[in-house]
């Protein structure tokens, strides 16, 4: 390695190309620092305090639940589902912004997503975690959900393919391992950037810890080709894949017989509020952080107006939803359809739904005008809303209907118990620990794909063309 | 001191590490498929019992009918475990004074039970009609295996669900006209089972609530 | 650049210096994306194969730059999908339909439209673990050692250089010709890359080798155990991991309870009661006794008939036969054994002309089944009161046959007897 030579007289516009890798440096930098830091910003340690203090109320909530039994929460033979699901169907929503980013905005060529895919992408895979949570407890035996996976047993069975809670088991786990390939090949170029800058200032531990998970990435063009290739395909992969996951999801509800639940406007109607929930939530993390770690350069006020409108539109759509099951239920002259529908506007849960119009309806509203898509603080408000108003959604749609099912006999109200609390609280804490972490030791932003959507990185500048 | 590379004898470790990669999985499923089945769980629970009670002998040497002590078996869902008066019918006279016969002497004259432990056990959420299955000609070896030749008795099938679904989806094997039902080692002659299936008119059941009720 | 490797066990004196080893190639850096493009089109266009432009980002028009072929990773991925679609569709048409045809409801047990969503999934999965899985094969990745990455300038690749490596396998290498080639292509840099010359960093230390051969040995273990609980015998039961319903808190027949003195769960009756339909005052059926005497008949409620016969012959053989024999001559195989070990009991013969048997009654032979005589114990427990009278009626026909002449047999068939 040596006969290390610079040659001379080749560089005339040497200058302009300094400015371009200074540009490159930089993301590098803006990015790194947040894991270079040797010690981590007060308002992190605090807010992964807090996180892990959520998380510990969840743990205590589950081991409550699992020694002793289903009971301890507010479900009962009426409502048999109601908080779990609820909360299951809302975390699976809010993972939907993720691989939307990542897949539909890339295949859509919207350039701007590059500044937030990895963060989203982390968001998704960790309420996916949180979702899976919910189904997996409520099974009561959570030590036997492997029985769900068709292999051979003891018991002479095979699962039951033609169970929609079957292929919600298929859709979601591919789901997330689709998630978690797509993130963590996004990272691998960004990890061998961590890599070489540990290395470069002799922190071996990391070095070896970056460079095993970059798997020796040396930004060969001969690997950028099929990595890029690869990079479309699991976008052309996950897109159709994004909006099964949902449509499976209200397959749970739409296949049954229940009056509110057996609408064929489901998928549509729940993949809509994926999005639209999604979106808010990687606001309402990434508004904050975006602001204490100064990244206002790379996450543009542009990238978040375009995210507004994006929930602006869904938003609304979920509105037509609600509107057309209203309509439906009374076109469709069904008895037990129509009071289903009054009976959530107006009975004993009118609250639930009344605050689910006015989140999800009227919230979005605001973002009509341009002033309020460009405050960061009346977003993050508004995405709070938005955040609530998607879970009254669930949970109108599970409790009302089952409380108010055929049988007068059978009804209930339902209320939930501190475990349900408790257990919601934990995956909140789960969710916000595992995304305090990735945002200290994971590039929090795709620095290659940034690097590349520079303008510095075109090609086109050559001074000989052939 | 120099900047960190891995060292190239990363590149044998990688051969080894891929190694385990593809071999975990197999290694895995082998272990499981050998070491965590009925055979290596459930199958040859041999407790021991308060009594050294022979099946070999009574059953076996002496030739004496399953039902001369399990005598419930054709009337009742539970084959009896006979009382300590039924030991009495024979051994009030022969082997008067053996002390390995002692617990049953005095649960005799002290109207106690003998609490033998029991060795072939279903789980509480199975329901299991012994009538049920003797009536339709199942011989006892099907499920207890060679008994006469069992000294200490031992679990010899494994009573899981698959092994109940088995002959529930397919009873014919196991079918053997009705002077056989106790005897061991019998084998079915040929269309023997097709014979009784259709004579019993058995027709097994195969739905949940069949055991689990 | 020399090498400077600290070798552990020379701590105390001075670094062994290794001299480097065998050139690896040539690493040249270029000072934006568009010059590393041309300089690798020049390359190209030299005749080399064996080089490659390394870059913080793909730079657009590289692959036709350098002459990279089209990927056939969309082809693998195309095989996973299909792989994944035909295995779902089978997965679900094996599993529901024909290895156990399952009824849900009375609905077909195979049809398309139930089964789109798993094969859907299954189509996604398998098509992303090829994209995923192939790509990294393709790329021959994970491989973290280089040679290129003793380079400090190389290591920039992943922050903002734009370098281009010939590597000194290339049959059109030659140092001093590729290294002008490089630099006329505009190269503000030019480095020579070796190999290492330190022989402990290309040998796997030995302690990874003694836990890769301790971990084997150890990974038998678990076999070592399956084996031997395969082929023997435990007095233990398994061990219920999740006990779950199998122990319930209810009470099967024969099992024990600590409510009770005796440890019974099964309850007798309760003294001074009868239960509905056990009054069982029919004298002659329940008890032999018919007008205060033994009854010589048989209950009315008994049919005689050949079945009834067959169905004594058969309760005998259960109940009777081990002691009296299967003739009723009283060589059962339990007097048999005592005998044989030196004893001197000996059953009744039940058959013997002139014999107590014989002579006994009807009730008061199911009397002695009922409760016993002289030895023998009742064995009203064990043989329900029908089945005592189809024991009587078979003795009866013992008797009779055991005892038989000539004359008892039809005249067609005395001679198929001689």
């Amino acid at each position: 390695m040596s006969n290390a030579t610079t040659v001379e007289g080749a560089a005339e516009h040497h200058e302009e190309a300094g400015k371009a890798r200074e540009a490159f440096r930089a993301v590098t930098r803006d990015v790194a620092w947040v894991a270079e830091a040797p010690k981590p910003h007060k308002a992190w340690l605090a807010a992964l305090g807090i996180s892990v203090l959520m998380l510990g109320i969840g743990v205590v909530s589950i081991y409550v639940l699992v020694t002793t039994g289903i009971g301890v929460w507010g479900n009962s033979n009426t409502v048999g589902w109601a908080w779990d699901i609820t909360n299951f169907v809302w975390w699976i929503g809010i993972g939907h912004a993720g691989t939307l980013i990542s897949a539909v905005l890339f295949l859509t060529r919207q350039s701007w997503r590059v500044s937030i895919n990895r963060a989203a992408e982390a968001m998704t895979i960790f309420a996916v975690m949180c979702a899976l949570l919910f189904p997996l407890l409520h099974t009561g035996r959570p030590w036997f959900a492997w029985w769900m996976l068709p292999h051979p047993n003891d018991m002479g069975m095979w699962p039951q393919f033609r169970s929609p809670l079957m292929w919600d088991v298929f859709a979601v786990s591919t789901y997330a391992t689709t998630s978690i390939l797509f993130w963590y090949m996004g990272l691998v170029p960004d990890l061998a950037t961590f890599r070489d800058r540990f290395a470069a200032k002799g922190d071996k531990l990391r070095a070896i810890i970056y460079g095993v998970l970059a798997l020796g990435w040396r930004g060969s063009a001969r690997n950028w080709h099929r990595y890029e290739r690869a990079y479309l395909i699991l976008a052309g992969l996950a897109t159709p894949l994004v909006f099964s996951v949902h449509s499976v999801v209200s397959f749970d509800f739409a296949t049954s017989q229940l009056p509110g639940w057996h609408t064929t406007i489901f998928p549509p109607y729940f993949v809509a509020g994926a999005i639209f929930s999604g979106f808010a939530m990687v606001l309402t993390l990434m508004l904050p952080l975006r602001h204490l770690f100064n990244l206002q350069h790379i996450i543009k006020e542009s990238h978040v107006e375009a995210m507004c409108k994006i929930m602006l539109a869904t938003g609304m759509m979920v509105g037509l939803a609600y509107g057309t099951e209203l309509f439906i239920a009374w076109y469709s002259g069904n008895l037990y359809e129509k009071f289903a529908f009054a009976n959530r506007a107006l009975g004993p849960f009118w609250w639930s739904y009344w605050a689910m119009v006015s989140c999800n309806v009227l919230a979005p509203q605001f973002f009509w005008i341009k002033k309020v898509r460009q405050s960061p603080i009346i977003i993050f408000v508004l995405c709070i809303f938005i955040n609530i108003g998607m879970w009254f959604e669930r949970f109108v749609i599970i409790a009302t209907s089952l409380a108010r099912s055929f049988l007068p006999a059978n009804w209930s109200y339902y209320l939930p118990t501190k475990w349900d609390v408790g257990l919601f609280i934990g995956t909140l804490g789960l969710f916000f620990t595992l995304f305090l972490l990735f945002f200290r030791y994971v590039p929090v932003i795709a620095i290659a794909e940034v690097k590349g959507a520079m303008p510095e990185a075109h090609a086109g500048g050559s001074k000989d063309k052939h | 001191m120099p900047r960190f590379t891995f060292p190239e004898w990363t590149e044998t470790l990688k051969k080894w590490i891929s190694l385990l990669v593809m071999g975990a999985p197999v290694y895995l499923v082998a272990l499981v498929a050998y070491g965590v089945t009925p055979e290596a769980i459930r199958i040859g629970y041999q407790p021991d019992q308060p009594v050294p009670y022979s099946h070999a002998l009574h059953a076996g040497e002496l030739g004496m009918d399953c039902r001369y002590c399990h005598s419930t078996v054709e009337r009742a869902a539970e084959a009896a475990i006979p009382p300590a008066s039924v030991c009495m019918n024979c051994h009030a006279t022969v082997k008067r004074e053996s002390d390995a016969l002692q617990p049953i002497r005095a649960a005799y004259a002290e109207n106690q039970p003998v609490r033998w432990t029991r060795v072939n056990d279903v789980p509480d959420y199975v329901y299991f009609d012994h009538s049920a299955h003797v009536n339709a000609t199942i011989g006892c070896e099907s499920c207890h295996g060679r008994v006469d030749q069992m000294v200490k008795v031992f679990q010899a099938k494994s009573l899981t669900m698959e092994w109940c679904l088995d002959c529930h989806r397919n009873p014919e094997p196991h079918l053997r006209k009705h002077e056989a039902l106790t005897a061991m080692g019998y084998e079915p002659g040929k269309d023997e089972g097709a014979a009784v299936l259709k004579a019993n008119n058995v027709n097994p059941p195969t739905n949940c609530s069949t055991c689990h009720r | 650049m020399a090498n400077t490797h600290h070798d552990e066990h020379h701590d105390d004196h001075e670094p062994v210096v290794y001299p480097d080893g065998a050139l690896y190639g040539v690493l040249a850096e270029y000072d934006t994306p568009g010059e590393l493009m041309d300089a690798a089109r020049k390359v190209r266009d030299a005749g080399y194969t064996e080089f490659d432009c390394y870059s913080p980002f793909p730079v657009h028009g590289m692959d036709e730059a350098m002459g990279i072929k089209r990927t056939i990773l969309p082809l693998i991925v195309f095989g996973g999908g299909v792989t994944g679609l035909l295995g779902g569709i089978f997965l679900q048409w094996w599993m529901n339909a024909y290895d156990w045809p399952w009824n849900i409801a009375g609905k077909p047990t195979w049809s398309i439209p139930a089964n789109v969503p798993i094969a859907f999934e299954a189509t996604i999965l398998f098509s992303v673990f090829a994209a995923f899985f192939g790509m990294w094969i393709l790329n021959k990745l994970p491989q973290v050692w280089h040679p290129f990455f003793r380079s400090d300038r190389f290591a920039r690749v992943t922050d903002d250089a734009f370098i281009l490596g010939i590597e000194a396998k290339d049959r059109r290498f030659d140092h001093a010709a590729t290294t002008k080639l490089l630099t006329d292509a505009g190269a503000i840099a030019i480095e020579d890359v070796h190999y290492e010359g330190d022989p402990a960093r290309k040998t796997m230390p030995k302690w990874i080798i003694a836990f890769i051969v301790g971990s084997t040995a150890f990974a038998l273990i678990p076999f070592a155990i399956a084996a031997k609980a395969r082929n023997s015998h435990s007095n233990q039961p398994h061990i219920h991991l999740f006990p779950d319903m199998d122990f319930q808190p209810k009470f099967k027949s024969d099992t024990a309870i600590d409510l009770f003195a005796d440890g019974r769960a099964n309850r007798g009756e309760i003294t001074g009661t009868v239960a509905r339909g056990s009054l069982n005052a029919d004298d002659t059926f329940y008890r032999g006794i018919e007008n205060g005497a033994w009854t010589t008949g048989f209950p009315k409620q008994l049919e005689i008939n050949d079945a009834l016969v067959k169905r004594g012959q058969n309760r005998y053989n259960i109940y009777c036969s081990s002691c009296h024999g299967f003739d009723g001559r009283g060589s059962g195989s339990v007097p048999q054994r005592v005998q044989a070990a030196g004893g001197a009991w000996q059953a009744r013969n039940l058959v013997e002309t002139g014999g107590v048997s014989v002579s006994m009654p009807n009730g008061q032979l199911f009397n002695t089944i009922t409760n016993g005589f002289n030895t023998m114990m009742g064995y009203a427990q064990q043989i329900p009161h029908a089945d005592r009278w189809a024991i009587v009626l078979y003795v009866r026909a013992l008797q009779r046959s055991q005892n038989a002449n000539l004359d008892d047999v039809p005249p067609n068939q005395r001679g198929s007897i001689r």
